[in-house]
């Protein structure tokens, strides 16, 4: 499967490094770090320490840093290349996510999905994102317009495997992030509706499966059961009616920076990490919310005019791949502060403090990045 | 398109929480796993001059029930619960039901997220045993309690602390400051404590602690908020000096109600009064007394029911501030400054003399007693004092000299406009609030003959009889004794007028952090030749050596070193209906660079030279430097045992205390007097 593209096909350009860096879409990165300011700051706000600490702010500005390099480095290398250690990504996806299982891995608030590593934590459910998303793209590139039958299958087989292995570590949120992965990757690679429709229905009756059989843990059917029956549990929707009220309260323009009750005093649990969207409704209200949802947009806007340029279907569905991650994250997580949606446990991207979160997202972003460097000729 | 769409979704779910606000999300506050903790930090101290202490802190042993413990407990073990600690507390000798607990606990529920007290200074061996039996939702903690160690000296002047009602009065309270309140907290409510609260309170430690599903505490998440401790605030006031002028003050009226009655036949009932001292030169306060008093030590940690109603249901108002609450008709001692609106209108110069026969008819209105033409206006005591000059006239209060010059305005309004006397009273301050950093202060009342249409109706109509008992400060012009003190300060500087200041600075841990500057009120070029025989009858009122020796308060001031400390006042006896005369006497000393300006008004009390002028001449030779024997003594420690209900600001919750003669729409038809 790899470099099944003729060289005739593809003209490679060796550009220069200055070049590329020109060719990179820069309002994009604008747009980005637009995000992390907003997030940085809120995260400031939320664990501050009185006697002026940066509280987590500042390790998120280190993440920041190492993310942006990543960036950087991921978008300078021409994606076909990815395709080149294909195999390599899916065993190493694979192996992080199963040694993750072994001793080697900490648990940490009821997930089993961490390495702590000089201090640092990662969680491989992340990273491995990026994985899916190169993986599933290489496996729809080709004929477009004509998804047979044995890819659809290798690539049902790619997602049940990572989604067990994130299942086994209680990471559900991640299962969810994945399947729209796909479902993005499925409708714009042109899968027949006859196979979609069976798909959905499938998944439909595995989660109904997974739900009543107590693969669930505990806590995770009581998410689903309170979101469902707002009076049936008060303590697993305790966040959402603390997210919800925090929201209200700041009104069009806020309660101001640090002067959001709610965050001060910690009422939201997770504040500056799943439910940062709380503290920036709190505090700087419906005119630093609307921006950050603005923001997102706008993000998603610029990768599919990057998905519309790219040189080739594998670069358009890398760009797809992104823009469905960062789209169910959006949509999940705000939806969750706003008791829209669950709650589960995903952040929301760029905003969210949380290193392994952050670098999986600029990654991402410099996939796209990869496409807008290495696009057609002449493609603005 | 389907991102769009759930963005779209996502925008107006945010709009419809944010903007539209359906739901009241302020008042939703509740807590899960993680709890926050929050304890008071000590309440900043109210020092004297010297650093004494007139509010303090200690240390109390309280028990307090977690609310947010209990309830999860059930019915059955909470009543178990109460029924032990109220067995506890009665053994030693704290009387108390399981039933008034259930109340205190019915009451908190949904409160503020902190323990509440049901009962403080409990002694060690009830700390041992609700140890032992350790009860859930039950602690005997170490709590800070208000003192106040001098009781009811000063007590008007420091106040007294209550508590935060319920969760709105706590929003409310954090709106409208940067300090953090919660219901339950200590605030305060009346004097120094109601003024200068957000320098006293402290800000409280706020600690995160995380608990389990039973709510008990698993460990210490963060500490939001350090506590720190309020800032102390120290008086210009000397706490001997404030107990002098109230025994004083006391001492005055109890001599004043043995006296016979004087002019109006009425047996002094002399029950009420106020002594205020000012600095002239900053408005620094030296003593603010009021007369009855209370004890601020009642208030602390809530005042029963049962004494709150008896003290605010009292005839003689002891928690009413009368030095800036009390608004009472001036009479005479507001003859200096109709005197100065006279001279400087041009109606008369000083050396102009006028032939007091002792009655003053006013031939513009009818007399119904005898339907001749004419009312009949006499000097008190229907005195003859012949012919009077303008320092005569303050000497001897003259009343015919002053009413026809209330007529004079009146009649030449066109060239000395409606209201010639009321414009220059007002540049001393008649009229508006004196400034002085003490809550609910009344303005007095300056009537003119527009804002008495205002406020009493169109019936209310203006007469020249009005203009004429104006200027004898009778009508219905109020001031309060600060206000007098304050305009005779003024008079005295020749044209500085300060807000009066009880608070000299602001401490913390014993150092000066805050020098609170004088505050000029207003500023006025008074001609300085019109002072002069003002001046001159206001002397001559106490020093015989400067005047006639038939002097309206000399006989008060007889004995005082009046060589070497000069005083300049004046008298005043002022009517109330159906009431023994007011005595009033406003001065300043010592001549002729006046550092004090002092005012007394006792309630019914006769004649101002008999009852007000002895207290003024008093407090005089204290702050003239003469030895005086009394120090404020210690009240004695006490133990509060009852936990009662929050007070309010006696003040705030009544009408200012407003004594004149009642207006009757026909003023013209005044009645002769006595």
């Amino acid at each position: 499967m790899t470099a099944s593209t003729a060289p005739g096909s593809l003209r490679y350009r060796n550009e220069s490094n200055r070049a590329k860096l020109a060719n990179m879409d820069w309002s994009l990165v604008v747009l980005v770090l637009g995000a992390v300011g907003i997030g940085t700051l809120a995260i400031y706000s939320a664990t501050r320490s009185p006697d002026g600490g940066f509280g987590l702010a500042s390790k998120q500005v280190v993440f920041l840093a190492g993310g942006l390099v990543l960036m950087v480095a991921v978008a300078m290398v021409d994606y076909a290349k990815y395709r080149l250690v294909l195999p390599l990504m899916g065993l190493a996806t694979v192996a992080a996510l199963v040694a993750v299982l072994t001793p080697l891995g900490t648990e940490v608030r009821g997930t089993k999905g961490w390495f702590i590593v000089a201090g640092f934590s990662l969680q491989p459910a992340e990273f491995a994102k990026i994985g899916l998303i190169i993986l599933l793209a290489a496996v729809f590139t080709g004929r477009s317009g004509n998804v047979e039958a044995p890819r659809i299958a290798l690539s049902l087989v790619i997602l049940g495997v990572l989604s067990a292995l994130v299942l086994a570590e209680r990471e559900t949120g991640s299962v969810l992030v994945y399947c729209t992965i796909a479902l993005g990757i499925y409708l714009v690679a042109g899968m027949p509706a006859r196979f979609l429709i069976l798909l959905v229905a499938s998944a439909v009756g595995v989660f109904s499966v997974i739900f009543t059989s107590g693969v669930l843990a505990g806590y995770q059917q009581d998410r689903l059961t309170s979101f469902i029956d707002q009076e049936s549990n008060v303590g697993a929707s305790y966040n959402q009616v603390q997210s919800v009220n925090a929201i209200g309260s700041g009104g069009l323009t806020g309660k101001g920076l640090f002067e959001g009750p709610q965050t001060q005093f910690g009422f939201v649990p997770a504040q500056e990490t799943d439910f940062i969207f709380t503290v920036v409704a709190e505090e700087l209200g419906f005119v630093g919310a609307g921006a950050v949802l603005l923001l997102q947009g706008l993000i998603l806007v610029r990768i599919f005019r990057v998905a519309q340029m790219a040189r080739d279907s594998f670069g358009a569905l890398l760009c797809v791949g992104v823009f469905a991650m960062l789209l169910i994250h959006v949509v999940q997580n705000v939806g969750m502060t706003m008791r829209l949606m669950p709650v589960t446990g995903i952040p929301l991207p760029f905003v969210s403090y949380g290193g392994s979160s952050l670098i999986t997202s600029l990654i991402g972003i410099g996939l796209v990045q990869s496409v807008s460097v290495h696009r057609r000729r002449g493609a603005v | 398109m389907v991102a769009f769409a759930l963005f779209s979704m996502l925008g107006a779910r945010l709009y419809f929480l944010q903007v539209m606000q359906p739901e009241d999300f302020e008042a939703q506050v509740l807590s899960n796993r993680v709890r926050t903790i929050y304890t008071e930090a000590p309440r900043g101290q109210i020092l004297d001059a010297s650093g004494r202490v007139l509010a303090g802190q200690r240390e109390s042993l309280v028990v307090t029930v977690d609310w947010t413990v209990l309830r999860e407990a059930g019915d059955e073990a909470r009543a178990e619960v109460f029924s032990e600690v109220s067995a506890a507390l009665t053994t030693s000798g704290i009387k108390t039901k399981a039933s008034g607990l259930n109340d205190v606990y019915s009451r908190a529920v949904d409160g503020a997220l902190k323990p509440v007290v049901v009962a403080d200074d409990v002694g060690e061996e009830v700390w041992i045993r609700l140890e032992e039996a350790d009860l859930v939702g039950i602690a005997v903690e170490r709590r800070f309690v208000r003192t106040y160690p001098y009781g009811d000296i000063g007590a008007h002047i420091v106040g007294y602390t209550g508590s935060v009602r319920d969760p709105d009065v706590a929003a409310e309270l954090n709106l409208a400051s940067d300090k953090i309140y919660f219901a339950g907290d200590e605030l305060g409510i009346a004097g120094l404590e109601k003024v200068y609260e957000d320098v006293l309170r402290g800000t409280p430690e706020i600690r995160r602690v995380e608990v389990d599903a039973q709510n008990r505490l698993v460990r210490t998440l963060d500490i939001r908020q350090e506590a720190v401790a309020g800032q102390d605030i120290v008086l210009s006031i000397d706490i001997d000096v404030q107990y002098a002028a109230e025994q004083i003050l006391e001492d005055e009226l109890a001599q004043a109600r043995e006296r016979d009655p004087s002019g109006d036949g009425l047996a002094h009932l002399a029950d009420s009064g106020s002594l205020v001292a000012l600095n002239v030169n900053d408005g620094s306060v030296l003593a603010l007394a009021s007369y009855p008093s209370f004890d601020p030590r009642d208030f602390v940690l809530g005042i029963s029911g049962d004494l709150w109603r008896e003290l605010s249901d009292r005839a003689d108002l002891p928690l009413l501030n009368r030095t800036i609450r009390g608004n009472y008709a001036a009479g005479s001692t507001f003859k200096p400054f109709v005197a100065y609106a006279a001279v400087d209108a041009g109606i008369r110069d000083q050396y102009f003399t006028w032939l007091d026969e002792g009655v003053y008819i006013l031939e513009s209105c009818i007399d119904p007693a005898n339907a001749a033409a004419g009312c009949r206006f006499q000097n008190a005591g229907q005195a003859v004092l012949g012919p009077v000059q303008l320092r005569d006239a303050l000497e001897r209060s003259s009343d015919t000299y002053f009413y026809s010059l209330g007529e004079t305005f009146w009649d030449q309004q066109d060239t000395y406009g409606r209201t010639g006397i009321q414009d220059t009273a007002q540049q001393f301050g008649f009229g508006t609030q004196s400034g002085i950093d003490l809550p609910i202060q009344a303005a007095g009342r300056l009537p003119t003959p527009e804002n008495r249409i205002e406020q009493f109706g169109e019936e209310a109509l203006w007469y020249p009889g009005d203009n004429v008992q104006l200027a004898i400060g009778q009508t219905d012009l109020l001031v309060t004794p600060v206000q007098l003190a304050n305009a005779y300060a003024m008079l005295a500087t020749g044209g500085t007028r300060f807000e009066p200041r009880v608070v000299d600075s602001i401490a913390f841990e014993g150092q000066v952090i805050e020098e609170l500057p004088p505050v000029v009120a207003a500023e006025v070029q008074f001609d300085p030749e019109i002072l002069a025989p003002i001046y001159d009858g206001l002397l001559a009122v106490v020093n015989p050596s400067l005047g006639t020796g038939r002097g309206t308060a000399v006989n008060a001031f007889a004995g005082f070193d009046l060589a070497n400390y000069p005083i300049a006042g004046k008298t005043g006896t002022a009517e109330v209906d159906d009431k023994a005369d007011f005595a009033l006497f406003a001065g300043f000393g010592p001549w002729p660079e006046p550092e004090y300006a002092v005012a007394a008004i006792l309630e019914q009390s006769g004649f101002g030279g008999d009852a007000a002028a002895p207290a003024v001449r008093r407090l005089f030779e204290i702050l003239s430097g003469a030895a005086f024997a009394p120090a404020a003594p210690l009240a004695e420690e006490r133990v509060i045992e009852v936990v009662g209900i929050s007070p309010v600001d006696f003040a705030a919750s009544l009408s200012a205390l407003e004594l004149f003669p009642e207006l009757s729409p026909s003023q013209d038809e005044v009645e002769p007097e006595q």
